[in-house]
């Protein structure tokens, strides 16, 4: 036989529409569990696979492991559309987190409405998971630890450059008194130079060595001084710096002992959030059908 | 019509100069009558129009002439300085506001007196406008141009009266602010007066913009700190650049950028009765008070004109 292609047409042709079947089924289900804002559902759709290993060992992969590649490119709206809820349900757990929507379905995550609040990660809606800034929250945790009163995070730099300002506040003022002083030297200077001369005495050589070095002595406090205004004002502005963050953390501090009794029932509670999420859907749906 | 003088001269040559010498008396003794008339006004009536054109009139009226010389006069601005008296008296305001007469040579000067402080006012010339003087200061409290219908509070005056002097009588200072900005609110109803208050303002819509453009952070900062040292958290503005802080009483403090085009910033004061004025605040809470000391030029208000 010329024709040697397999020659199953019946079976291929069937096993094509009832896998096109099923996944119009797929996005039929979706499209519903959309329409009646299920979000449950569009989880369950969304991820089956997670949803069978997180929340029900006996969740049915009706759709396959993957479904959702089939309407990937409405990840952004769909994102979008869950988020409604999810940050309903955010707000209560984590009352000090705030959102903003940088792209359709993208948010930014910020700790606190507080001046210069910092950005602390993003979330990903569709995931139902926080990618935090791990850096940021160590500071948290740094400080959360330090228990001694009147102690922060920045404290001892603060103090540290505190008093380096109290000492160059003191040069600054003791340069009018350095001033005189060096013009009196060089009075005695000019004196000597009068009395110089051919055969000058020992005493006298001794006596200008001792002021050419105490005069280059001064000159170079004097530098210092003159160096110092600068330098508060440096030093000012890194406790700025310091003080500002020792505010901002304070203040994250405060917010999170509101919600939680430990920085790390926090994390559990944010590193777990899909489960947490869906669990909290889950007896919503309990309520709603016992109800 | 025919000059009479011209015609005398015709008819009567010897006699001419002397018909002269008559009629400008004349012209001078009407000239003190009309004074008189618009002095009397200016003391008695009851008439707010009334009030303010009499004194309109003699700021601008000069009552010699060369036939007469009246030797009981008053300095141009001090009319001023009776029609704020006046105005003040009939409104009914409860003042310790004392007015002073004190002769000078040719001249009687007027002062306002504050019972209680050895302090004086009086209106003076300075630079072509009339300004209200602390005589021992010699700070321009606030401008006022009753023809232009304007009236202004010097910030300048502000900053250095209010914050970066030390004053004693802390009490009589607000006393005053008090009944000089009640009488920029009589001018702006009664009259119409265009009145910047300055940091005065009690309104909710004033904006009070810096005189500087764009802000530094470590301004904001600050007060980020120091607000939390005070148990006020200085919070993050939704709408605009900017932050606020929740004061006690329901008052919101606004520091925001109003334009970003120009980045020109600017502080608001809100108030449910719209009683609470910039300067309030800043004499309410020592820490605002001390921020804006400590950052005066960077926080200079601009003044409307």
């Amino acid at each position: 036989m010329a024709d040697e292609r397999m020659n199953h047409e019946e079976s291929s042709r069937d096993i094509l529409i009832s896998q096109l079947k099923n996944k119009d089924q797929y996005i039929n289900e979706l499209a519903e569990a959309i329409d009646q804002h299920n979000d449950l559902r569009i989880y369950q759709l969304l991820g089956p696979l997670r949803y069978q290993d997180e929340i029900n060992n006996a969740f049915n992969l009706e759709f396959g492991d993957y479904p959702f590649e089939l309407v990937k490119d409405q990840r952004q709206d769909l994102a979008h559309f869950l988020s409604d809820n999810l940050i309903d349900y955010l707000i209560k757990k984590f009352p000090f987190f705030y959102y903003r929507e940088v792209e359709k379905g993208q948010f930014k995550v910020f700790f606190g409405n507080w001046w210069d609040r910092r950005e602390i990660g993003t979330l990903d809606a569709l995931n139902v998971e926080y990618t935090l800034d791990e850096e940021k929250l160590e500071k948290v945790e740094k400080a959360l630890n330090i228990d001694e009163a009147d102690k922060t995070l920045n404290s001892d730099q603060i103090n540290q450059l505190s008093a380096q300002n109290v000492e160059l506040q003191k040069t600054v003022a003791a340069q009018a008194e350095l001033e005189k002083k060096q013009q009196e030297l060089m009075e005695q200077q000019n004196n000597l130079a009068d009395k110089g001369g051919l055969f000058e005495s020992n005493k006298i050589k001794e006596e200008r060595q001792q002021i050419k070095d105490e005069l280059a002595k001064i000159a170079e406090e004097a530098e210092q001084a003159a160096k110092a205004p600068e330098q508060i004002r440096n030093n000012q502005k890194q406790i700025l710096v310091l003080s500002k963050e020792d505010t901002t953390l304070s203040l994250e501090i405060e917010a999170l002992k509101k919600s939680f009794t430990s920085y790390r029932e926090f994390r559990e509670t944010a590193d777990q959030l899909y489960k947490n999420y869906i669990n909290s859907l889950l007896d919503e749906g309990q309520v709603k059908s016992n109800g | 019509m025919d000059n009479p003088i011209n015609e005398d001269k015709k008819t009567m040559p010897l006699t001419s100069k002397l018909v002269k010498v008559q009629s400008d008396l004349d012209a001078g003794l009407d000239k003190g009558r009309r004074f008189a008339e618009l002095f009397r006004t200016l003391t008695t009536t009851h008439d707010n129009v009334e009030l303010l054109d009499a004194a309109k009139q003699l700021y601008a009226f000069v009552v010699d002439s060369d036939a007469v010389v009246f030797p009981k006069k008053f300095e141009a601005s001090d009319y001023y300085l009776i029609f704020m008296t006046r105005l003040i008296e009939l409104s009914g305001l409860k003042t310790k506001l004392g007015l002073e007469i004190e002769q000078k040579d040719n001249y009687q000067s007027l002062f306002h007196s504050w019972a209680g402080t050895s302090q004086s006012f009086r209106f003076e010339m300075l630079d072509g406008k009339v300004e209200y003087v602390d005589q021992t200061s010699h700070q321009t409290i606030f401008s006022l141009n009753l023809d232009a219908r304007k009236m202004s509070f010097d910030t300048d005056t502000i900053n250095n009266f209010y914050f970066l002097n030390n004053q004693d009588d802390k009490a009589s200072l607000y006393d005053e602010i008090k009944l000089f900005t009640k009488f920029g609110q009589i001018l702006e109803d009664l009259y119409g007066f265009r009145v910047d208050f300055n940091m005065f303002d009690a309104r909710n819509q004033k904006v009070y913009e810096f005189e500087q453009v764009g802000l530094k952070p470590a301004i904001t900062d600050e007060l980020f700190v120091s607000a939390a040292q005070n148990h006020f958290t200085l919070l993050n503005a939704e709408k605009e650049l900017g932050a606020f802080l929740r004061l006690n009483d329901h008052v919101i403090f606004t520091i925001f950028q109003e334009n970003p085009e120009t980045d020109q910033w600017a502080i608001q004061v809100n108030d449910a009765d719209e009683e609470v004025s910039l300067f309030d605040i800043f004499k309410k809470y020592d820490f605002l008070n001390e921020w804006y000391v400590k950052n005066i030029t960077d926080l200079k208000l601009k003044m409307l004109f």
